[in-house]
């Protein structure tokens, strides 16, 4: 009998959104907290100002 | 009263800042490209392993993440041992970004690892000598991270994360050089070879397989990983210069 290739690309595709998908959240995590302190320093410059 | 001028600014509006901003998103943009490419490659160029089917395309991703998570703990160990020579914190950011970087590429290395061995060693888990030695890596960094947000004092906080930092990578040395030194593991090694008898899931590989692996390894260690690990030196370098505004406006 002749051996047959697995099919398991769903596997692959779960393994490629998993590891793009971590890759996204430290990004986006990254940009979020980014944002929040530029924010943050944009405040304490007006309240200086006032 | 305040001033907005006794405040430092912030990268943006500095000439040096602005530079280097513009080579960070020069080189973010190479990083975006060649990761995609990997991709590419890994889903289209390289060939189908026959035995495994397409399940084997994961190792690039696996391997790449791993090599990318030495590099990142590398930097933690530069970062801790010449923030202890100088006291700078700048070296201390490096240090922090490097372990932050490192544990999600070695979730990502955990992650795929788990999803590969589902239909090629029929379980998600199993408590092998390098499955462990890299689960054990991994919450090492993980309670580096609570661990130094729980200390208060910054100069504490430094010192500690920084020998810590140090004493850690001997987690990663052993994870990397485990399946060299362990007969029993059931972890293939792809590169190079290893004692072990019982390994499953090995492969042979062609050129362009080889080519797609190198390719991925030097894209992720050499371009994904420090560009990764910038952003995260940014960030860091905003939240200081945030704290020490903070700091000045309270103390006046």
């Amino acid at each position: 009998m002749d051996f047959v290739t697995p099919s398991n690309g769903e596997y692959l595709a779960l393994a490629v959104v998993v590891s793009f998908g971590a890759l996204l959240l430290f990004v986006g995590s990254v940009f979020a907290r980014y944002r929040n302190a530029q924010r943050d320093m944009d405040v304490i410059e007006q309240m200086a100002e006032e | 009263m305040t001033a907005v001028k006794d405040f430092p600014l912030s990268a943006e509006k500095t000439k040096d800042g602005g530079g280097r901003t513009r080579l960070l998103y020069g080189f973010t943009g190479i990083t975006l490209a060649l990761v995609v490419l990997c991709l590419g490659m890994a889903l289209f160029y390289a060939g189908q392993d026959i035995t495994q089917g397409d399940v084997q395309r994961i190792f690039y991703t696996h391997i790449s993440s791993f090599f990318g998570a030495f590099i990142a703990f590398s930097a933690t160990v530069v970062g801790g041992i010449q923030y202890l020579r100088t006291r700078h914190p700048k070296w201390d950011s490096l240090a922090l970004a490097g372990v932050e970087v490192g544990t999600v590429l070695a979730f990502i290395n955990l992650a795929t690892g788990a999803i590969w061995a589902r239909p090629i060693w029929n379980t998600w888990w199993t408590w092998d000598p390098r499955l462990t030695s890299a689960a054990v890596m991994f919450l090492t960094y993980v309670a580096y991270l609570m661990l130094r947000n729980g200390i208060d004092s910054p100069e504490r906080r430094r010192v500690f994360a920084s020998i810590y930092g140090v004493l850690a990578i001997a987690t990663v040395i052993f994870t990397l050089i485990i399946i060299r030194i362990r007969p029993d593991t059931i972890h293939p090694a792809v590169i190079g070879s290893s004692p072990s008898t019982g390994a499953e899931g090995g492969f042979e590989m062609s050129s362009s397989m080889v080519t797609t692996l190198l390719f991925t390894l030097l894209t992720w260690s050499f371009f994904l990983t420090p560009a990764l690990i910038w952003w995260r030196i940014r960030l860091e370098n905003t939240l200081e210069r945030v704290n020490k505004m903070k700091q000045i406006y309270l103390e006046r």
